[in-house]
């Protein structure tokens, strides 16, 4: 579904990817790891076209998407939930969740996609009226998912969704994840805690100093030696 | 109390005026965080293309302001596409000096094609004025109030409901968000231009009717009003805009009525401050603290 | 002679060559009276432009009204010197400083009220008044009205029947009082006084929660800015002979913000640059006369375009490096060894059997709602205490509470045996509680070494006016602080990363930063708020090291809020757990994990038994 083909990418002169590779099957949870300023963020933005790439390709359903405006993916069926939520603050619950379907023109359709978030989120529901921005950080991760989802993404990307949550919270994120990926999208997930983005990965990839040093299935690498040691605190 | 009524009728005329360039400048800066220091000047583009195209074109009073009207929208395209966004990742305070640049550029270029000279405007409307409680109000009054009123209205339902406004309302808060939503931010930034630029040829038109004297440097001042009008409003605020606008041009010509002509500005911005100082964000602008 | 020493006697000869040979040609008359006008016009350009750095470029608050205080100036000076009888060589310099002392207090006085307001609204703000001073001196009888202040004693007449040597008096006048001014600006920069200007503009709530009291700076700023410009002023007025109040118009304050921008915002020689630039640029074109405007205004545009910074973005000429290799010859010349100052020690004060922090039904509601109430909470020393909770339960509000970000609506903070709540932020931290925040707040353009520099601010004693003539007591705390802080950074193996830019850091060195600028203020409590955010497991494992280290080298007590449960319950002596605003349990660690209510609010099931095992497992 989607391949990335030895991209490098450089902020001002800092190498931030080197020679990335790798893929996502449909169906599949895939899981990037690794160490604060190893590049797993950027490799998503890569993706999305939010900073651009110097040299390799990048293949969505086999079509080179590294040329497009961000703005162009969302149709083609790629959403992304990007870091610290991004939430709009000043809108309500309601219209975030508009905007998450703005390329789309099929509204009974949508309106479907909207009672299934609501069902994946109650809470969204309730609070459908208010401005995203009075949301606890939780609730407004919810908001971040539930806006992308929106779009039904064929592939969604989802990046930290852990990061600040509660452990209860966290739990419930990520078997949202879980249900999401069952329900038929597939999932490309950046996460600082390995114990749950290994668990839940179909197959994962380990990432140091902006290379690719190790992949294999999430269980796999959950009981690598090195991958331990180095994510998992021993 | 007639001279107070008609003062304060006086006061909603200009007023609705700076409200309509409030809006422009209020849109752009919500969007992009830039005042636009050259508002006023495509203020004065779309006064001078309905002066050029009434009295040396001939051309009748509505193709005239549809023109005005056009040429404030390409020419604000054009600056914001130009000047602007090329620093849009840079400093705020770069596409400020930027936008004074333009100002004067405009202000000069003006110059050099029509002369310091001001121009008649001519008289468009013959309508006699209207009458009632004893008191006689012009109908370019009327009219101006109404557009100006019926505008705001329509911007703000715009805004709030319709998909390009939405959009808008969503780049105004996160450009790479948005465009994670699949908007496409720079044509929504090119579309809040052209709105705003827009109603500043309907602006334009409506103050050269009141006050029919086109110069090169004509937009500065209500240029600068309007800018006030919009922050003591609330910047970022629709109706803050219109608000602000008639605060200001109520106050303005009170004061030129009852205390002094030369003191007008003096008592504005003074109003200005004494507002900003009780609501730091503008009589209707809401409250956002940072977060710690 | 040395390198150093070889260049110093360069710079300098450099200037005062330069002095020398104007003179001498407006002595001669190779420089005629319009030319040496436009030198002298230049000259106060400097003064306005630089002096308008100290808002605009170092203390990042944009100000539109800067010709406002020109004009008090000026018409202070002007009225000064045509209503005294005095010896003009007598009055001019008095009424320069009567003029700049009367600019200084209506900048503080327009301060007070604006500086409440930030960004673009203070922008605002100060064109109003920079408005209103204007058409109040259009309207008063005094200051001639709308006609203007006429016959006002001119330099280039004043000092001698021969014009040249009155306009040479004049420049020799104007230069060294320019040169002054700059001079000025640079060592004030470079003190405390400036650290802390520039850390408001880098991150004015991480700057107050330093011990910076922002307010005061801000107003500290703008004071001097004002008395500068006046002082400007007062020499504009004896330059022409004529004011008028649309002399200092909006778009006079327009051009100057225009040179800032142009130099480059917070390089005082861009300001000095952009000056000799915008002045002369004008009048090279004059040639062209119906073109000049139109030429300026695109190469104005054109710049903004291609060097969106400025001609210089913040860098500084070698003037900087000069300044300090000025002063070492001075050192070696007068042989005034400055003493090396340490005040800097860590608290000893000893208080053990108390709490050092307590609080008593601690709460605030905001319209109603109430974000936290019935806070009861109870630090020891040297304890490390976690503080939990649900998203939104109100653990931020805490901290803000406790570090007086916002004032309790109810109950007491209670710091080794003292109120403190009410206080301000900044006082609160110099009395000893010292915090981070959850997403990181660093004065991200300053090196690593200057953020901690901030920290060291209030425990600093030199005023500014020692700052400027950067006398024996300034230059000895600063050399103290130095040490320390670079000590500080050792502790912290950071010590090779010194001049690094902050922003510039990775993002785990910028966390253990944020920290080290904490305890750089000397607190008896430090918060962390959510310090392994962001982080993987072992480096959470590297920053419970680091906690644990802090807490027996410094000797603080330590309370924190973080959702990694490895974290909280690894180093956490105690732990509170925190619920729609209100503390739901309170105990060790196993207690905690045992707690149907935290499980059922906050752990959750699985947690609780991984958490369970986890500790079977040690």
């Amino acid at each position: 579904m989607l391949k990335v083909h030895e991209i490098n990418l450089f902020y001002g002169a800092i190498h931030t990817l080197r020679d990335i590779s790798f893929e996502v099957r449909p169906g599949e949870i895939v899981s990037l790891i690794g160490a604060n300023g190893a590049g797993k963020s950027s490799i998503l933005n890569a993706i999305s076209g939010i900073v651009p790439i110097a040299t390799g390709d990048i293949l969505f359903e086999d079509k080179s998407i590294k040329k497009l405006p961000a703005f162009r993916l969302v149709g083609m069926g790629l959403a992304q939930v990007p870091e610290g939520r991004r939430v709009f603050a000043r809108m309500s619950v309601l219209e975030n969740l508009e905007m998450g379907a703005f390329t789309r023109q099929d509204r009974a359709r949508v309106q479907e996609d909207l009672e299934r978030v609501f069902t994946h989120f109650p809470r969204l529901k309730e609070r459908r009226r208010q401005h995203a921005g009075t949301l606890s950080g939780g609730e407004q991760q919810m908001l971040a998912m539930g806006r992308a989802l929106m779009s039904r993404p064929k592939l969604l990307m989802m990046d930290e969704p852990s990061m600040g949550l509660a452990p209860l919270l966290v739990q419930e994120i990520f078997d949202i994840i879980r249900q999401v990926n069952q329900d038929g999208t597939t999932v490309l997930l950046v996460e600082q805690n390995a114990q749950m983005a290994l668990s839940l990965a179909h197959r994962a990839y380990v990432l140091e100093t902006g290379r690719i040093i190790k992949t294999g299935g999430g269980q796999e690498l959950l009981k690598d030696e090195d991958v331990r040691r180095a994510y998992l605190g021993g | 109390m007639n001279l107070f009524l008609n003062q304060l009728i006086n006061g909603l005329h200009v007023g609705s005026i700076y409200a309509l360039i409030a809006l422009g400048y209020t849109m752009v800066y919500g969007i992009v965080k830039l005042i636009n220091f050259a508002h006023g000047d495509i203020l004065m583009i779309g006064a001078y293309t309905a002066v050029v195209t009434l009295v040396s074109l001939n051309w009748s009073a509505p193709a005239a302001l549809l023109a005005a009207i056009l040429a404030c929208v390409l020419f604000g395209v054009l600056i914001e596409r130009v000047a602007y966004k090329p620093l849009r990742k840079s400093p705020r305070i770069s596409s400020l000096i930027t936008a004074i640049g333009v100002s004067m550029l405009l202000q000069n270029t003006a110059l050099l094609i029509f002369g310091a000279q001001s121009r008649p405007f001519p008289t468009v409307l013959h309508v006699a004025p209207l009458r009632f409680l004893g008191l006689q109000v012009s109908f370019i009054t009327v009219l101006t109030v109404l557009v100006s009123a019926a505008l705001m209205i329509i911007l703000q339902v715009f805004v709030k409901a319709s998909k390009a406004g939405k959009a808008m309302r969503a780049a105004s808060e996160d450009y790479n968000t948005a465009q994670l939503m699949g908007i496409n931010v720079n044509t929504t930034i090119t579309l809040t231009f052209a709105i705003g630029c827009a109603l500043a040829g309907i602006g334009a038109y409506l103050y050269v009717m009141a006050y029919p004297a086109v110069s090169p440097t004509m937009g500065s001042l209500p240029g600068l009003k309007a800018f006030i009008a919009a922050v003591l409003g609330g910047i970022g605020v629709i109706p803050g805009a219109m608000l602000g606008g008639f605060v200001m041009g109520i106050a303005e010509s009170l004061t030129k009525a009852y205390i002094s002509t030369t003191m007008s500005d003096a008592v504005v911005y003074g109003i200005l401050i004494l507002v900003l100082l009780v609501k730091p964000t503008g009589l209707i602008g809401s409250l956002s603290r940072e977060k710690v | 002679m040395n390198k150093k020493t070889k260049a110093i006697t360069l710079n300098t000869l450099a200037i005062l060559g330069f002095y020398t040979l104007v003179s001498i040609m407006i002595l001669t008359g190779t420089l005629n009276n319009y030319l040496s006008n436009i030198l002298i016009t230049v000259l106060i350009t400097i003064i306005m432009t630089a002096s308008l750095n100290v808002t605009t470029g170092l203390l990042g608050q944009l100000a539109l009204g800067h010709a406002g205080f020109m004009a008090i100036g000026a018409y202070t000076s002007a009225l000064f010197t045509k209503s005294m009888a005095m010896d003009f060589g007598w009055s001019l310099p008095l009424s320069l400083v009567l003029g700049g002392i009367t600019t200084a207090l209506f900048g503080m006085l327009i301060g007070i009220p604006a500086l409440r307001l930030q960004g673009d609204y203070l922008a605002i703000i100060t064109l109003g008044f920079g408005e209103i001073i204007r058409v109040v001196i259009e309207n008063l009888s005094f200051t001639g009205g709308a006609a203007g202040l006429t016959r006002i004693t001119r330099m280039t007449r004043a000092f001698s029947e021969d014009r040249a040597l009155s306009s040479a008096i004049q420049f020799t006048i104007v230069f060294f009082i320019t040169a002054l001014i700059i001079a000025s600006i640079f060592t004030l920069g470079r003190s405390r006084h400036g650290r802390a200007i520039i850390s408001i503009r880098e991150n004015a709530i991480a700057a107050e929660a330093t011990g910076i009291p922002t307010t005061r700076y801000k107003l500290l700023a703008f004071t001097i800015a004002a008395f500068f410009a006046g002082i400007a002023g007062g020499l504009f007025a004896h330059q022409t002979s004529i004011l008028n109040a649309k002399m200092f118009g909006f778009n006079k304050s327009i051009e100057y913000l225009v040179m800032v921008v142009l130099g480059g915002m917070g390089s005082i020689t861009g300001s000095v640059v952009a000056s000799v630039v915008l002045v002369s640029l004008p009048e090279l074109l004059r040639g062209m006369a119906e073109y000049r405007l139109i030429i300026y205004s695109l190469l104005l545009i054109m710049m903004m375009l291609f060097r969106p910074a400025g001609l210089l973005g913040t860098r500084e000429f070698s003037m900087l490096a000069f300044w300090e290799r000025l002063e070492a010859v001075w050192h070696r010349v007068f042989r005034r060894e400055a003493k090396t100052q340490m005040p800097f020690q860590p608290r000893y004060d000893v208080w053990d059997e108390k709490p050092v922090l307590q609080t008593h039904q601690l709460g605030i509601a905001f319209g109603g709602l109430k974000a936290a109430e019935k806070i009861n909470i109870e630090l020891m020393n040297d304890e490390i205490v976690g503080l939990i909770g649900p998203n939104g339960a109100g653990k931020t509000t805490v901290f803000n509470l406790l570090t007086g970000v916002y004032a309790p609506t109810e109950g007491q903070v209670i710091l080794m045996g003292k109120q403190v709540q009410g206080k301000q932020t900044h006082q609160i931290t110099v009395d000893g509680i010292a915090r981070t925040f959850q997403n990181i707040r660093l004065f991200k353009s300053m090196s690593a070494l200057d953020n901690i520099k901030v920290a060291f601010h209030s425990r600093m004693r030199y005023s500014p006016l020692s700052a400027i003539i950067r006398d024996s007591k300034c230059l000895s705390e600063e050399r103290g602080i130095d040490i320390r802080a670079r000590e500080l950074l050792r502790v912290f193996e950071m010590e090779a990363l010194a001049d690094v830019p902050a922003g510039s850091l990775p993002y785990g060195m910028q966390r253990k930063l944020e920290i080290c600028r904490a305890l750089a203020s000397n607190p008896k409590v430090l918060l962390l708020d959510e310090p392994a955010a962001g982080m993987n497991p072992s480096e959470t494992a590297e920053l419970m090291e680091t906690i644990k280290t802090i807490r027996s080298q410094f000797s603080v007590a330590i309370l924190l809020i973080e959702h990694d449960m490895r974290l909280v319950m690894g180093i956490c002596e105690r732990i509170y757990v925190l619920n729609y605003g209100r503390i739901i349990a309170h105990g060790l660690p196993e207690e905690i994990r045992n707690n149907p209510e935290v499980i059922t609010a906050y752990l959750g099931q699985e947690q609780a038994q991984k958490e369970a095992e986890h500790a079977q497992g040690t």
